[in-house]
């Protein structure tokens, strides 16, 4: 019965999300359509469908299961996701601006304009696209977790792996044909459930756990203590990773278009105002239910379990609304990077020269698919291995925010050129890479800091002295003012 | 394109500062789960304000 309880619910979920898909679908090969929406949505759409793909499914697995192991070292997820609201608000304007006056539609695309480089725009592309592949096989297990958990004893998690495989295959149909309308439409209803029904849900957890005598006096006392000096970590170990995670959101390329979905600068700036709200609630109530849980034995043992561990005190039904919210906010995630792939591939790399809509539009979707194959294979590969994957996947972090200095500088000041952006980008990603082989958490030497950081600093210095050394071309600097104007 | 005030600098330098200063998170979070909690949530609520705060100044408010 709980088996029927739980599947149930989860394809009565699907069946809900492709029905809203379906009816408002509009069938185009433009490209424009395919990849930003044409441009059209209001704030709320636009919120959720940051919110859904900022917040994976994992945000109830791994990053709860920090809060339920570390303490508050776990809320440094509240500080940089705010931070990269903050940032929204900042970037509106001149990102908004420039991409409708030169139709782009990716974030390749947007650099390789402001730098007028093919040289730009295909490195961009490939630090997007290889960043993002080893996320897209994270969130195929995290929905392993979910389809464990909601068979109730029937499906072991190896099997699950499976089961959740041959659902997203089915799932990403509606990701091909439709594009970015039906992502965005489907993280409007994907984001109510993920982050509305489990901001109940952790109040509902926070007093069960307050009432059974596991509140704040039960935490160990380095539960509210932050890496310091004479830690392992470091003392800048917290600032590295919040840095980090800040300049970096609006590297990923999947959420970077964001950016470029909404109908105005100033649906961008109010989709700002209402995630900010939203975002700090949802997070502050789920991460304090997981810490509070600590205290639980079964948690202590299996920390990255706790949403589940939590849910099973409330029967079947409220596990399996549990196993619903983690579902939704990973499906929202693993549609957003599968179709920023396909757009960054077709447009960016494949079709860099050039193509019809129609060309570019079969490209991506071909790539959608391609994608999913191969992460599917992936997931196969790995589906004992979730430690090794972790560590590559957060190498890709300290990768993709290697774009940071050529963007944002990018944005800010006239003078950076294509050569010191590509030279800083290539030097600073394989500082980065190297550096998070040798040392994976953080560099004891230079006081906590991260593989990421020390490679930003690298990738900015040598942006700026290129820059500095070898001045841009007078017709250069002229279209540059211009842009700027 | 708009010019950025002055008020709206400072937000954002601020926050920054708040967010990132090794200093401050390292003052409050030292071991003791009220002065962590203040920092965290009251961070966190500083932000939202600004954000709130942003708002209100906006030339266009509510225009999409």
């Amino acid at each position: 019965m709980n088996f029927v309880i739980g599947y149930g619910m989860i394809l009565l979920f699907f069946v809900v999300v492709i029905y809203i898909m379906e009816r408002n679908h509009r069938e185009t090969d433009n490209f424009e359509e395919f990849s930003v929406a044409g441009r059209s949505f209001g704030s709320w759409f636009q919120t959720m469908a940051f919110l859904n793909t900022w917040l994976p499914g994992t945000i109830f697995i791994a990053f709860a299961g920090l809060a339920a192991s570390a303490g508050v070292i776990g809320y440094y997820v509240i500080s940089y996701s705010l931070l990269a609201v903050l940032f929204m608000y900042y970037l509106a304007d001149r990102v908004f601006d420039w991409g409708k006056r030169h139709n782009l539609k990716t974030q390749s695309d947007f650099v390789g304009m402001r730098y007028n480089s093919d040289a730009v725009r295909v490195t961009a592309a490939i630090i997007g696209v290889v960043s993002m592949f080893p996320w897209i096989i994270l969130g195929l297990q995290s929905l392993g977790l979910v389809f464990s958990y909601l068979s109730f004893g029937y499906v072991s998690p190896e099997q699950a792996v499976f089961v959740s495989i041959a659902v997203l295959a089915i799932r990403q149909y509606w990701t091909v044909r439709l594009g970015m309308r039906g992502i965005v439409i489907s993280d409007m209803v994907q984001g109510i459930i993920a982050y509305g029904v489990g901001g109940l849900l952790s109040i509902g957890f926070i007093v069960m756990l307050l009432r059974s005598e596991h509140g704040f006096g039960q935490l160990a006392e380095s539960f509210a203590a932050l890496p310091s000096f004479g830690s392992d970590l470091g003392p800048l170990y917290y600032f590295s990773i919040v840095l980090t995670g800040a300049l970096g959101s609006w590297c990923w390329p999947d959420i970077f278009v964001r950016l470029f979905t909404a109908k105005s600068a100033q649906t961008v700036r109010n989709s700002a105002f209402k995630a900010a709200p939203l975002m700090f609630l949802f997070l502050a109530l789920m991460l304090t239910a997981a810490m509070l849980a600590s205290s639980m034995p079964e948690v202590a043992a299996a920390p990255d379990n706790v949403w589940f561990l939590l849910a099973s005190h409330g029967g079947p039904v409220i596990l399996s609304i549990a196993g619903i919210c983690v579902l939704a906010a990973t499906m929202g995630n693993i549609n957003a990077l599968t179709q920023a792939t396909g757009v960054h591939a077709a447009q960016d790399i494949f079709h860099v020269k050039g193509g019809t809509d129609r060309q570019i539009t079969r490209t991506a979707r071909i790539i959608v698919g391609i994608t999913t194959i191969l992460a599917i294979i992936g997931a196969i590969m790995t589906v004992n291995t979730t430690a090794g994957l972790l560590t590559l996947a957060l190498a890709a972090y300290q990768g993709i925010v290697q774009l940071a200095p050529s963007l944002y500088l990018g944005l800010l000041w006239k003078r950076p050129t294509a050569s010191a952006a590509v030279l800083g980008m290539i030097v600073g990603f394989v500082v980065a890479v190297v550096l998070q082989f040798l040392y994976p958490v953080s560099i004891p030497a230079l006081g906590g800091l991260t593989s990421g950081v020390v490679g930003l600093i690298c990738n900015t210095v040598v942006l700026v002295a290129v820059t500095l050394l070898t001045p841009a071309k007078s017709i250069e600097t002229q279209r540059v003012a211009a842009l700027f104007a | 394109m708009r010019d950025r005030s002055a008020t709206e600098r400072w937000i954002l330098i601020v926050n920054l500062i708040i967010m990132l200063f090794p200093p401050i998170h390292l003052f409050f979070a030292g071991g003791s789960m009220p002065m962590a909690l203040v920092y965290f949530f009251g961070s966190g609520l500083v932000l939202v304000g600004s954000m709130a705060m942003l708002r209100s100044m906006g030339p266009q408010r509510g225009e999409e």
